[in-house]
């Protein structure tokens, strides 16, 4: 990016955003601020687009061929989606943590190592020190600080999660986007990780997509509400404070879907 | 209560589609005896396999150890009164000079046996030992014996060393042997015992009529040849054609109990490392690239349909392509010329181990490809956004987690591939494989034959005994086919552990 050092108000900002598979338009028309150091949640039914405008934050949507977008997304008063930017390095400012726990299958240490060893860091002892402040920041080093050559595929199924977490942390992002961290975890490791969320937004700005209203209501300072519109395409409804969604929604539709009228 | 009574009703309605109490025992009786049918088919399969498996190890093993009759050329009675083990150096250099003094040939003879026995000189230098003596040089005895670092009587010193007569031959022999050397040098040079009839183990033990009408014919045979009436066979005897010399020797087409398969063992793995080496990185590389990077478009649609039909594209076909392309339009580089590496500048021909181990590549790419392929295809994309997700970059991505994690399965297209390259002949008849070559290769730019094709060779002699060789060969080609796959296998398995 040509402008490291550039400063916005907002950690993320989307404008005019549409996103296309193909032909295909999936999200329409997104405008939107995310508060740095808040946890911004994305609501809203199956298919209304939530998960791929999340994954055009870090562009990870370009992985999918035919993918495009129109519109801007800016980050440090940057545009993501401009013609001098590399999403390499877009993906280590802005990481990412996934609805399955997808760890490498490594040791818990080269799991975590993996970030900052292709980033260039070959050092050991550094290695070693970032892998143990990423495992204590995600809450995991006590679990695994006397085992870290197991492998990470055989820990639990939120010790897993927490280990992609830990990972992701280990670049030291700016921004951690996650799609649905804990629809496959029981809610007692559910709960862990949204504590793990509380925490970690006062370092780093979170965005998270949510099936889970109630989750969405406890853990998010912001909440952003989408839904299906003309052909398929997802919307922007309404995006205002989790307490305002909840209690005072401006729109219909909204209040429609968290009191569970529809979706 | 009314919902009870609707689902109820639903139910009974449909349910007249479906079997009652006592059809249904019926109805799953008669699955269950169609599923037990099918097992039994599957089974059958199996014991079919097994078994065509086991009658292949049968009849190649079965002609690999036979009993054998013996015929001496120089019945040993007549050479001396005691057992020929039991006779001292001297006596057994009278032998050698005895019988090459009686017959026509034999200072030739032995003069040969000693350039080839004793001195192990090469047909080159022979051939300059002759130049030398026609320019009317004097070649001594000392100045051959001393470079080879052999023994020699001084009386023979300032001689000629092709002037020689058999007594002077005879003493050179002599002198370079131990008494056991200079025996086994009597056996196979004075008395040459050949084989001449063999039984697989259960021909003789079964059949021990036929095996002395056999013997009885053998008998007869030779006694109106040789026109020698005392002719006697030994006594039939075990015999593995399975020997230390099968791979220490070359091939040997007069006597097959000597033949050998040196030369084509080096050459089989010779060609087998090239191709591997060749086609290899080729073919991971391009699988790759047509998964990881190539976007799906027409162009990557039609290779992958070529590539995909190229597999199955009959093996003569490459051999001509490798005619026409390697040995014939790039005969520079595949003879070694362009490199001053050919066997001589105005001999150089494509028809070389690099030229065979470009067409076997080819042969095989196809394979390794689509393997490979699938290796690739098999490897979580959870993975892939995972690296990707941390700031990878697409090298990044593919070097730490799609290729070890694919490493198992292109592995498996490996051993595949190298099975059927192992086994390959059509392509290298073409190519110009030559089955009577008694020349190690020394490297990519020699000429060569290769295992199968050699034991193809040996079928075909007319002596019966080749086919023995020949059955040797084959576990010889199996036994070394299954050691290179138990290196891939060996692979895979570290990779399948490095992978959990």
């Amino acid at each position: 990016m040509t402008n490291p050092n550039g400063t916005s108000k907002y950690a993320l900002e989307a404008r005019n955003l549409h996103i296309f598979y193909s032909s295909f338009r999936a999200v329409r028309n997104v405008t939107m601020q995310i508060e740095p150091n808040k946890i911004t949640a994305l609501i809203g039914p199956s298919g209304c687009g939530k998960s791929t405008l999340l994954r055009s934050f870090n562009r990870m949507n370009d992985l999918v061929l035919g993918s495009h977008a129109e519109g801007e997304i800016l980050y440090r008063g940057q545009n993501l989606y401009g013609n001098n930017v590399d999403p390499v390095e877009v993906r280590r400012r802005i990481g990412m943590v996934f609805q399955k726990p997808n760890p490498f299958p490594k040791s818990i240490f080269d799991n975590i190592a993996y970030g900052p060893r292709i980033l260039g860091q070959r050092n050991k002892k550094i290695l070693g020190e970032i892998v143990e402040r990423s495992l204590r920041q995600a809450a995991l080093w006590d679990d695994v600080k006397d085992n870290l050559k197991k492998s990470g595929l055989a820990l639990s199924g939120g010790q897993q999660q927490r280990l992609c977490i830990a990972r992701t942390l280990a670049v030291e992002p700016e921004i951690i986007l996650m799609d649905e961290p804990c629809s496959a975890l029981d809610p007692i490791a559910t709960l862990r990780i949204e504590e793990l969320m509380r925490e970690l937004k006062e370092n780093y700005t979170i965005i998270i997509v949510t099936h889970n209203m109630q989750q969405a209501a406890r853990v998010s300072d912001y909440t952003a509400f989408m839904l299906m519109g003309n052909e398929r395409a997802g919307e922007l409804i309404e995006y205002d404070q989790t307490e305002r969604i909840f209690t005072k929604p401006n729109d219909s539709r909204t209040e429609d879907y968290i009191t569970g009228r529809f979706g | 209560m009314s919902a009870t009574e609707n689902s109820t009703n639903t139910v009974s309605q449909y349910s007249q589609y479906l079997p009652d109490d006592k059809q249904l025992q019926k109805n799953i009786a008669r699955r269950n005896r169609q599923a037990i049918i099918w097992k039994y088919v599957f089974l059958f399969s199996i014991v079919l396999a097994m078994f065509s498996l086991f009658m292949l190890f049968f009849s190649i093993i079965r002609q690999a150890f036979t009993y054998v009759t013996i015929y001496d050329q120089v019945n040993p009675a007549t050479l001396s009164d005691k057992p020929l083990e039991n006779l001292s150096q001297q006596e057994l250099g009278d032998v050698i000079e005895n019988h090459y003094g009686a017959i026509r040939t034999g200072r030739n003879d032995i003069r040969t046996l000693v350039f080839n026995n004793v001195l192990g000189l090469s047909l080159s230098d022979q051939e300059k030992i002759a130049d030398r003596e026609r320019a009317k040089e004097t070649v001594t005895v000392r100045e051959v014996f001393e470079d080879k670092d052999k023994k020699y009587p001084a009386e023979l010193a300032d001689q000629s060393v092709i002037r020689l007569d058999v007594v002077g031959y005879a003493a050179l022999i002599e002198q370079n042997f131990d008494q056991e050397q200079l025996y086994d040098f009597v056996i196979k040079n004075v008395v040459q015992p050949l084989i001449v009839n063999s039984w697989t183990l259960d021909e003789y033990f079964f059949s021990r009529d036929k095996v002395n009408q056999d013997i009885a014919d053998t008998e007869a045979r030779l006694r109106e040849d040789k026109k020698d009436p005392t002719i006697e066979l030994t006594e039939p005897k075990f015999h593995s054609w399975v020997q230390w010399h099968l791979i220490t020797k070359t091939i040997d087409l007069s006597r097959p109990e000597d033949a050998g398969l040196r030369t084509a063992i080096i050459g089989s793995l010779w060609m087998i490392t090239l191709t591997i080496l060749i086609a290899l990185p080729l073919g991971v590389g391009a699988a790759i690239y047509l998964e990881e990077y190539s976007s799906g478009g027409w162009l990557a649609r039609i290779i992958q349909t070529n590539i995909d039909n190229l597999a199955g594209v009959p093996s003569i076909i490459y051999g001509i392509l490798g005619l026409a392309l390697f040995v014939r339009a790039l005969e520079k580089i595949t003879s070694g010329d362009i490199f001053g590496l050919g066997v001589g500048g105005n001999t150089a021909t494509g028809r070389t181990i690099l030229s065979a181990s470009l067409t076997m590549g080819l042969l095989i790419l196809p394979v390794i490809i689509i393997n490979a392929q699938e290796a690739i295809r098999a490897v979580p994309d959870s993975l892939r956004q995972a690296s990707y997700g941390l700031g990878a970059t697409k090298w990044q991505t593919v070097w730490n987690h799609v290729l070890p994690n694919a490493m198992p399965g292109i592995l498996t297209g490996t051993i595949l591939a190298i099975s059927r390259a192992f086994g390959e002949t059509a392509v290298l008849v073409v190519v110009g494989s030559i089955t009577r070559i008694t020349v190690d290769p020394s490297g990519p730019f020699s000429r060569f034959t290769v295992l199968p094709l050699q034991i193809f060779a040996l079928i075909t002699q007319p002596q019966a005994q080749f086919r023995n060789v020949a059955a040797a060969g084959i576990l010889l080609l199996l036994t070394i086919l299954l050691s290179l796959n138990a290196v891939a296998v060996i692979l895979r398995s570290r990779f399948s552990k490095r992978a959990v």
